[in-house]
């Protein structure tokens, strides 16, 4: 089932038209990578499916209806992200971030244990958020975004800057998740190895026109040029 | 000592006051305004002597003052790489604008000192019954908005995709802010603003591991700080902000260096 379709899409900065024409289809379940250059603006598309930026042109048409559409974002993994010594749960807990009650509810607290568990967290629940590493603590964002319980999920850029081990234990975290759940998730990465084992389909952004397929067909070595990847 | 009015009055007001700049300066701390709210207060300043000039009572001038500054200097303060020395301009106007009005009131130097050092002991019933409504209603609307409040403090980078209303809570975080901070002006003073609203909350911000705790730990240090305070300025015939100042300072290096 297709959730969202974008079609004819254009984003104009001034005179400058970042891309047109853009189609892509997002399926139920599917993980879809969003790629390109740098600038190119991927961020610009992202912002504008969850609301919060107009198109200049083209329509996003979605298939479920505002009421029942939660989208969660997670951000790219920083050093120097703020952060307080918060212990986990706590920190995870700042998503319920919507209703006046200053307590969580029963069913809240429920989800929250849940999801603490699919996101291997449960060990150092109890545990600083700024004595986690950095695997751990984008494991946390992670967990933030999944206790709204999210249909779609963005991992924009969540790899970038984790290790070898701990952005493929991200991943797999995501994956199982949505293994068994109603989950759909759009992921913007320059990892080529990410990108390839992870995602079901791409859509490349260039400043000339847009690529959408399954990630089968996706020409790998297009991206790299000389010894530099440029998804 | 609890006999004479004056100083039933400075423990009602001071004990709201430090409940209020306690759970407020949390959310400051975590959103890293701290030194907004020294502008606030000396806008706030500003306000006061042009209330004394107008005859009002200084609350109300503060109060119009910073919650006025709060939504279009905060705005612009917001937006970090300009604020420095968008600050600096404004603090200098407030205070300028605070001594000219000063001088226009033709008041004498001890309005001026209760304005800018805090004179919880002069402090009037009426002023206890503006300082009580006005902390119980931020109290109110803080806890209204706990939620989004928190994830805006605490985690901004993940709330800026998550609150859809963001430019609501952060107007509304703004005008909660100006409104503590001219509320605490009372007790502490325009220029010590920071002892009441930022020290504890830093302090908290050390032992506390969940928000509530934050919370707690900081209105307790508040609350403490003020009581002390008040005996100890009721006793030793000093000025309760010194007292203030010296306890809160005291309670952050404890936490600084007891606690990493």
């Amino acid at each position: 089932m297709t959730i969202l379709t974008g079609s004819g899409v254009g984003i104009q900065f001034g005179e400058r038209w970042l891309y047109q024409d853009v189609a892509f289809k997002l399926e139920k379940g599917r993980v879809l990578a969003l790629i390109g250059d740098n600038g190119v603006g991927k961020t610009t598309l992202l912002r504008a499916i969850l609301g919060q930026l107009e198109l200049t042109a083209g329509e996003l048409d979605w298939q479920i209806d505002v009421k029942n559409r939660m989208i969660s974002y997670v951000p790219q993994y920083r050093p120097d992200m703020q952060a307080f010594p918060l212990k986990v749960t706590d920190f995870v807990s700042l998503s319920f971030d919507k209703g006046i009650l200053p307590w969580l509810k029963p069913t809240e607290k429920e989800r929250l244990q849940h999801v603490l568990a699919d996101t291997h967290l449960t060990k150092i629940a109890n545990a600083r958020i700024d004595t986690a590493s950095g695997g751990e603590r984008q494991r946390a964002y992670l967990a933030q975004a999944l206790v709204q319980n999210p249909n779609v999920l963005i991992l924009d850029e969540a790899t970038a800057n984790l290790d070898n081990v701990a952005k493929y234990e991200l991943m797999n975290v995501v994956r199982d998740y949505r293994d068994h759940h109603d989950l759909t998730t759009i992921m913007v990465s320059h990892d080529l190895d990410i990108i390839g084992k992870y995602a079901d389909d791409y859509l490349l952004l260039t400043p000339n026109g847009s690529e959408f397929g399954p990630i089968d067909q996706l020409d790998m070595t297009k991206l790299k040029v000389g010894n530099q990847d440029h998804a | 000592m609890l006999n004479y009015p004056f100083m039933q009055n400075a423990f009602v007001a001071g004990t709201l006051i430090a409940i209020v700049s306690g759970f407020v300066g949390t959310f400051v701390v975590a959103r890293r305004m701290s030194f907004l709210t020294h502008t606030l207060s000396e806008i706030g300043f500003a306000g006061a002597s042009f209330a004394l000039y107008m005859s009002w009572s200084p609350l109300v001038g503060m109060l119009l003052f910073s919650v006025g500054a709060s939504m279009t200097v905060g705005e612009m303060g917001v937006k970090e790489s300009r604020s420095e020395s968008l600050i600096s301009a404004v603090s200098a106007i407030a205070i300028g604008l605070g001594i000219a009005f000063l001088a226009l009131s033709k008041k004498n130097a001890t309005a001026a000192t209760g304005i800018l050092f805090g004179s919880i002991f002069s402090i009037s019933r009426t002023d206890v019954v503006e300082v009580v409504v006005l902390a119980i209603l931020v109290l109110l609307i803080g806890l209204a908005m706990f939620r989004p409040l928190r994830h805006f403090a605490f985690d901004y980078s993940t709330a800026l995709f998550s609150l859809k209303n963001i430019r609501l809570i952060e107007v509304a975080f703004l005008a909660l802010m100006a409104t503590t901070v001219a509320v605490s002006a009372q007790v502490v003073g325009s220029l010590l603003i920071f002892i009441l609203m930022i020290l504890p909350a830093s302090s908290a911000m050390r032992w506390g591991r969940t928000v509530w705790q934050i919370i707690g730990l900081a209105i307790l240090f508040a609350v403490v700080g003020v009581w002390v305070a008040l005996v100890l300025s009721y006793t030793l015939n000093l000025p309760v902000s010194f007292f203030i100042a010296i306890i809160e300072a005291g309670i952050y290096f404890v936490s600084l260096i007891g606690k990493k």
